[in-house]
C-alpha cells in the first residue's frame, strides 16, 4: 500500500506540475507576445512624434456654414475645403438647395431690407467640417 | 468436478463398496475409505414411496412422519428425507421422500462425523430420481435399479415423481427373480390402469450381482432399454454394470449430510483452487508493488525535471506603459488618413456635375459624412419630355456606378413632359485597419 501510495502521490504531483509548467509556458509566451506588441507600439510612437502626428502639435478649426450663397462662392467653398499641403480637411455634411426664382426674388429683397447687398443667391448651403493645421 | 477425481462409497444390501477409477472393492467400513467420499446407500431399512398428504407443502413431512407411524410401517421414530415435492390443490401436497428409523439416520450421521475426511451422504432413491432427471424423459418413464433379490423402482418424468417401491425376491434362484419381473410388470400394468398414465420406456439399472437381463414381452406397450454399462474390476473379475454409470452424478444435489459436513467437503474440494488463487492474488499483488515502484520512481524523476524546468522558466511581465499615448496617435492618425481617404466635397460635387444631362436642374444635394461611408442623397427635376428623359437618367445612374457608387434606392415620377427623381447612393470610404 506505501508503494502505491507513493505511485498515487507522484502521479498526482507530476500531473499537478504538468498542468503548471504548460500554464507557466504558456505566460511566458503570452509575454513575449505583449512585449512584442508594446515593442511596435513605441517604435510606431517614436515614428508619429518624429513625424509630428501628435494631435496637440495640431490645430483645429470647426467650420460650420448654413447660408444662401452664390455659385461662385460655392465654388470658392468647395475648392477650399479638400486637402492640401498644409491642412487636412475632415467632410462631415454638406447640403446645397437651389433656390427657385420665386424664392430668389423674396430672398433678394429680405438681404436688402436688411443690408446693402444685393448680389443674387443661387443656393441655400449647409456645410459642415474640421480643419486640421500642422502648428 | 471430475468424475474420476471422485471417490465414492456404495452400500446396497448391508455391504460397503468403494469405487474409484474402475475398481470397485468391498470395505468393511467407511474408515477403511482414507478420502472425501460420495455416499450413496440404500439405508438398509429405508422406505422410498411417493404420496400424497393433506397438509400444506411446507408441513408435509410431518404428515408423512404421522402417517407412517399411524400405519405402523415403522414402530419407532422416523426421519425423513424429501426427495421432491408439489403443491397439489389447494390443501394437499405430493411428496416423494425415503424414510428410515430415526435411530439408523442418527447412526449414519455419527458415521459422517467420525470420519476425519467429509462425506457427502446420498440415498438410493435420490441418485435414481437424478437419473431420471438427466435422462430427460417428458413422458412417464420408468427405472429399474436390479441388485441381490431387490429391485428399486420409480416411474417418473423430469419434473414430476409418480411412484416409487422396492420389489424382494426370496432368493437369487433364477425362477424368483424371473418372479420378481412378473411382479414388476404387474405393478407397472397395475400402476398404469389406476392412475391412467402409459409408461412410455423403462430403463433397467444394474449392478455387479444382477444377473441377465430379463426378457420384455414384445407385446408390452413400454419399450424396455438397458442403460449403457461400464467395466468394473471387482476381486479382480471385469464387470459390466449401468448403476455406477447412472450414478455420475455432477453436482452435490439430493445429499442428505448436515451442511457442516457439506461445506467442509467442498472448502476442502475447494481448497487446492483457492490456494491457486491466493497464488496468483500474491503475484499480481507483488508484480503490481513492483510496477507502482518503477512508475513512482519514474515519476519522481519527472517530478524533478518538471521543477527544474519551471525553475528555468522566468515570466517577466512588460510595463504597459505604451498604452494610453498609442491609443490617443493611433485615433489621431485614424483621422488625418480619414481626411485623407473620403472624397472631398469638390471631389463628389464634380462626380454628381460630370454625370447629369442637359436638361435636368438639381434642387436638393445632401452629402453625409459617416465613419466608413459617404451617403448622397440627390433630388432633381427634369424639363423634357419622358423618351429622353427616362435613358437620361438611367446614364446618369450608370456615371455614377461606374464611379463607385451604390445606388440605395432610385425613385422616378413623370408628367411625360417633365418629370423629377429622388436618387441614394452610397461610396465606401477606405478606413486605416
Amino acid at each position: 500500500m506505501t508503494t502505491y501510495n507513493r505511485y498515487f502521490i507522484n502521479r498526482k504531483k507530476a500531473e499537478v506540475l504538468t498542468v503548471q509548467a504548460r500554464l507557466q509556458k504558456q505566460q511566458k509566451n503570452e509575454a513575449e507576445l505583449k512585449k512584442n506588441d508594446i515593442f511596435r507600439a513605441n517604435n510606431f510612437i517614436d515614428r508619429a512624434r518624429s513625424l509630428g502626428l501628435e494631435e496637440n502639435r495640431w490645430a483645429v478649426y470647426d467650420i460650420n456654414i448654413e447660408e444662401p450663397v452664390t455659385f461662385s462662392e460655392m465654388e470658392q467653398i468647395l475648392n477650399q475645403c479638400d486637402n492640401s499641403s498644409g491642412y487636412y480637411f475632415k467632410p462631415i455634411i454638406f447640403y446645397a438647395k437651389t433656390v427657385q426664382e420665386l424664392d430668389k426674388e423674396k430672398m433678394k429683397k429680405a438681404i436688402s431690407v436688411n443690408a446693402k447687398e444685393t448680389k443674387q443667391r443661387d443656393m441655400l448651403l449647409t456645410l459642415k467640417g474640421i480643419f486640421y493645421v500642422r502648428d | 468436478m471430475i468424475k474420476d477425481s471422485k471417490q465414492y462409497a456404495i452400500e446396497l444390501d448391508g455391504v460397503i463398496y468403494s469405487f474409484s477409477g474402475n475398481r470397485l472393492e468391498p470395505v468393511v467400513d467407511l474408515e477403511d475409505i482414507k478420502e472425501d467420499i460420495w455416499f450413496v446407500t440404500d439405508m438398509q431399512e429405508a422406505v422410498s414411496q411417493t404420496m400424497t398428504v393433506e397438509a400444506r407443502v411446507k408441513y408435509a413431512e410431518f404428515i408423512v412422519r404421522k402417517r407412517l407411524q399411524e400405519s405402523g410401517d415403522f414402530d419407532e421414530p422416523v426421519s425423513v428425507f424429501t426427495h421432491w415435492k408439489k403443491k397439489k390443490g389447494k390443501n394437499n401436497t405430493d411428496i416423494f421422500f425415503t424414510a428410515l428409523p430415526t435411530r439408523l439416520h442418527h447412526s449414519y450421521l455419527d458415521q459422517v462425523r467420525e470420519k476425519e475426511d467429509s462425506i457427502l451422504l446420498f440415498p438410493l432413491y435420490s441418485v435414481l430420481w437424478g437419473f431420471l432427471k438427466r435422462i430427460k424423459k417428458k413422458k412417464p418413464t420408468a427405472v429399474i435399479f436390479q441388485h441381490n433379490r431387490f429391485a428399486d423402482i420409480i416411474i417418473g418424468t423430469t419434473k414430476q415423481v409418480y411412484y416409487a417401491n422396492r420389489f424382494v425376491a426370496f432368493d437369487m434362484e433364477d425362477e424368483q427373480i424371473s418372479s420378481l419381473w412378473e411382479t414388476i410388470r404387474a405393478n407397472i400394468a397395475t400402476f398404469e390402469s389406476d392412475n391412467r398414465i402409459k409408461v412410455s420406456q423403462v430403463f433397467l439399472l444394474t449392478w455387479i450381482d444382477s444377473g441377465m437381463a430379463p426378457k420384455w414381452p414384445e407385446d408390452s406397450d413400454s419399450e424396455f432399454y438397458s442403460f449403457d454399462e461400464d467395466a468394473v474390476v471387482f476381486n479382480g473379475k471385469k464387470h459390466n454394470i449401468s448403476f455406477l454409470k447412472a450414478m455420475d452424478i455432477k453436482s452435490g444435489t439430493g445429499d442428505v449430510s448436515p451442511p457442516k459436513e457439506k461445506t467442509f467437503y467442498y472448502a476442502r474440494k475447494s481448497a487446492p483452487y483457492f490456494n491457486v488463487i491466493f497464488l496468483l492474488a500474491a503475484l499480481l499483488l507483488a508484480a503490481g508493488s513492483f510496477w507502482c515502484h518503477q512508475k513512482a520512481n519514474l515519476l519522481q524523476a519527472e517530478i524533478t525535471q518538471l521543477e527544474e524546468k519551471m525553475d528555468g522558466i522566468q515570466v517577466k511581465l512588460p510595463l504597459d506603459n505604451a498604452g494610453e499615448s498609442y491609443k490617443d496617435i493611433l485615433t489621431f492618425i485614424k483621422q488625418l488618413a480619414y481626411c485623407k481617404n473620403a472624397p472631398s466635397y469638390k471631389t463628389v460635387v464634380n462626380d454628381i456635375s460630370n454625370a447629369v444631362f442637359s436638361d435636368v436642374n438639381l434642387e436638393v444635394l445632401k452629402i453625409n459624412y459617416t465613419s466608413d461611408d459617404v451617403q448622397i442623397e440627390i433630388f432633381g427635376r427634369i424639363n423634357t419630355p419622358f423618351d429622353v428623359a427616362y435613358p437620361g437618367y438611367q446614364n446618369f445612374l450608370n456615371i455614377l456606378r461606374q464611379r463607385g457608387y451604390t445606388v440605395g434606392e432610385s425613385r422616378f415620377d413623370t408628367q411625360i413632359m417633365a418629370s423629377q427623381f429622388l436618387v441614394k447612393l452610397v461610396k465606401k470610404v477606405k478606413v486605416m485597419g
